[in-house]
């Protein structure tokens, strides 16, 4: 049974505590701790050991994507505190000395990216930072992949590549600017041509910007992506095939 | 597409494979490719114009690593997501560049030198919509063309065009395909070809003398080498099947973007270097010397800043005693016997390709 639920910051921006809260009723088995902004890292790590987490199998943190206050090596410190069974996703960008992040092991979890990052978002460009880091985990983004290629390509590269490094994965769709918002019709087609590459077991974290009323349709939309077998006729037939 | 340092997309490129298996320099080639290199780094003021879901794009012989001397800059503002209005001021921004690097303008049909939009590029493939300006950017896209800024939003169209092209052709196979060539694209290159020679001639008609030789020449080897690329791109699923072949016909639903990648890959080659991989095949040294002495000559000749100003203003009707036009037409004769040999000749997987794909 794949553990599923939504990153704190997609639902509640900084406010950790709302953004557990507001995705319990519904059932989730899975959450990310978002610290997307660096200013937001102390504030979620003075709180973790007093956070009711009672309910969720998979437990995730995302690191600061961007470094404005803290420097790699104060955030390196910092994120020694984690528990060490979390996996810690992060942008590789954020990776300025790879050498300072193997203590990490598989425990630091490096996500694919969107057009607008410089590295990160394609098959040989996560190569070059896995070699790097050859014992990280992988945080597959789907919706990154997709912005990157909307056709699947690149999205079924870095899975059938990275396949033995995939830890987790982040749903959502991603705007022509980079914004996660959520899944439509046309992303759930393209997802749904790579889902069955992702283990049954994989836990899944959305990452949607929804509110409060929007969660159990997103959840839902996410579980159909997950689930239901890709619909050809993305590439309708014209009556019986034929040999040419 | 992106093409390596020796614009061919890898630090040792099929082009130099040949070239050392036959203890070749052909020394015009081998210029024309480090001078694009060169002339790549001039335009690095352009990279300050990136914006998101846009990449300027170069074409011609630019993309192809064939510069010389007197060459023009063919570009587009390749544009692959909202709209935005500044987009025109951006494009006007390119050409102030260009301009100041002294990089002569794009040809008077508009086909380049302004913005392209990917709606049209992946939608409009065939029917009415689909101009002869439409194709032609299309077609170069696919074939010869490098970002110089955002070469990620390139590759995201390219695989766009390419998946609706191979996913029109999955279904005719019926379940794993024996052989796979994609064959309603192997249709619109053998359509681009025919229309560049149709178009060669209603310019001689519209325009009359004005660099009706130098297209003449450019027809007979440059263009046509286009062409040979392409169907060397549309048979190298089969020339060149990769370590994954049968994966990636496995499954119909992932086949189109898994062909679409490979096909990518594919086109990151400079023409010169496809027809290197083929030439590696083939393995004979005559037709090596045909298709390789004759292309180097032909940019020697025109890297050659008179023979070019001559090739410009020659009349058609003075053509017929003309000695550079003359010493062209024998380049193009030797050239058209090599890739001749090349594909009916030298490798049969290839020729039973073309009779069977290429013909009817």
């Amino acid at each position: 049974m794949r553990p599923i639920g939504f990153s704190t910051g997609a639902l509640a921006k900084a406010d950790f505590q709302s953004g557990i809260e507001m995705q319990r009723s519904f059932g989730v088995t899975a959450v990310e701790l978002s610290a997307l902004r660096d200013r937001e890292l102390m504030p979620l790590l003075r709180e973790l050991g007093k956070l009711n987490l009672q309910g969720f199998s998979h437990v995730s943190f995302h690191a600061p994507s961007m470094l404005t206050d803290l420097n790699e090596g104060a955030l390196l410190a910092a994120l020694k505190d984690i528990p060490p069974s979390w996996p810690i996703i992060v942008h590789p960008d954020v990776i300025e000395t790879p050498e300072r992040w193997r203590f990490l092991g598989q425990r630091l979890c490096v996500e694919n990216m969107d057009q607008r990052k410089p590295t990160g978002r394609t098959v040989s460009e996560m190569e070059t930072i896995f070699s790097e880091l050859p014992d990280a985990s992988f945080c597959f983004d789907i919706g990154h992949a997709r912005q990157v290629d909307p056709t699947m390509g690149v999205a079924i590269g870095l899975l059938q590549r990275f396949r033995g490094r995939l830890r987790q994965i982040h749903i959502s769709e991603v705007d022509p600017y980079g914004k996660h918002i959520p899944i439509s019709f046309a992303a759930l087609c393209g997802y749904q041509l790579v889902a069955k590459l992702i283990p049954r077991d994989c836990p899944a974290i959305i990452e949607s910007t929804v509110d409060r009323a929007q969660i159990q349709n997103e959840l839902e939309v996410a579980l159909r992506v997950l689930t239901e077998e890709p619909k050809l006729e993305l590439y309708p037939a014209r009556g019986p095939a034929r040999s040419l | 597409m992106s093409k390596g340092e020796n614009g061919s997309g890898s630090a040792s490129s099929p082009f130099e494979e040949l070239r050392t298996k036959y203890s070749k320099d052909w020394p015009a080639i081998t210029g024309a490719r480090l001078l694009t290199v060169r002339r790549f780094r001039d335009l690095e003021p352009i990279e300050e114009l990136s914006s998101d879901n846009t990449a300027v794009v170069v074409f011609g012989s630019f993309a192809r690593g064939e510069l010389t001397s007197g060459s023009d800059i063919d570009w587009s503002l390749l544009i692959d997501g909202p709209s935005d209005p500044a987009h025109l001021r951006v494009a006007q921004e390119v050409r102030r560049v260009l301009a100041e690097l002294n990089l002569p303008e794009p040809g008077t049909t508009e086909t380049f030198g302004t913005l392209a939009s990917s709606h049209e590029l992946i939608h409009h493939i065939g029917g009415l919509r689909d101009t002869n300006q439409n194709m032609t950017r299309r077609i170069l896209l696919l074939l010869e063309s490098r970002a110089i800024t955002n070469e990620i939003v390139l590759d995201r169209v390219v695989r766009g065009i390419l998946n609706r092209y191979i996913a029109e052709t999955s279904i005719s196979w019926r379940g794993r395909p024996d052989v796979v060539v994609p064959r309603f694209l192997l249709n619109d290159i053998v359509r681009f070809w025919r229309t560049m020679a149709v178009d060669y001639a209603a310019k001689r008609w519209e325009q009359s003398d004005k660099k009706w030789a130098l297209r003449n020449a450019k027809l007979r080897m440059s263009r046509k080498l286009l062409f040979v690329a392409g169907l060397l791109i549309c048979f190298s699923f089969e020339l060149n099947p990769p370590a994954d072949r049968d994966d990636i016909v496995s499954d119909a639903a992932t086949m189109p973007p898994k062909l679409s990648d490979f096909f990518l890959g594919q086109m990151r080659l400079t023409p010169i270097d496809l027809l290197s991989q083929a030439l590696l095949r083939t393995d004979r040294a005559e037709t090596v010397a045909d298709v390789m002495d004759s292309y180097d000559a032909f940019l020697a000749l025109l890297g050659d800043e008179a023979n070019r100003q001559h090739l410009e203003d020659l009349k058609f009707d003075d053509a017929r005693d003309d000695e550079i036009f003359e010493r062209v037409r024998a380049l193009s004769h030797s050239f058209q016997r090599g890739l001749t040999d090349i594909f009916f000749n030298g490798d049969d997987m290839l020729r039973n390709l073309v009779v069977k794909y290429g013909v009817f």
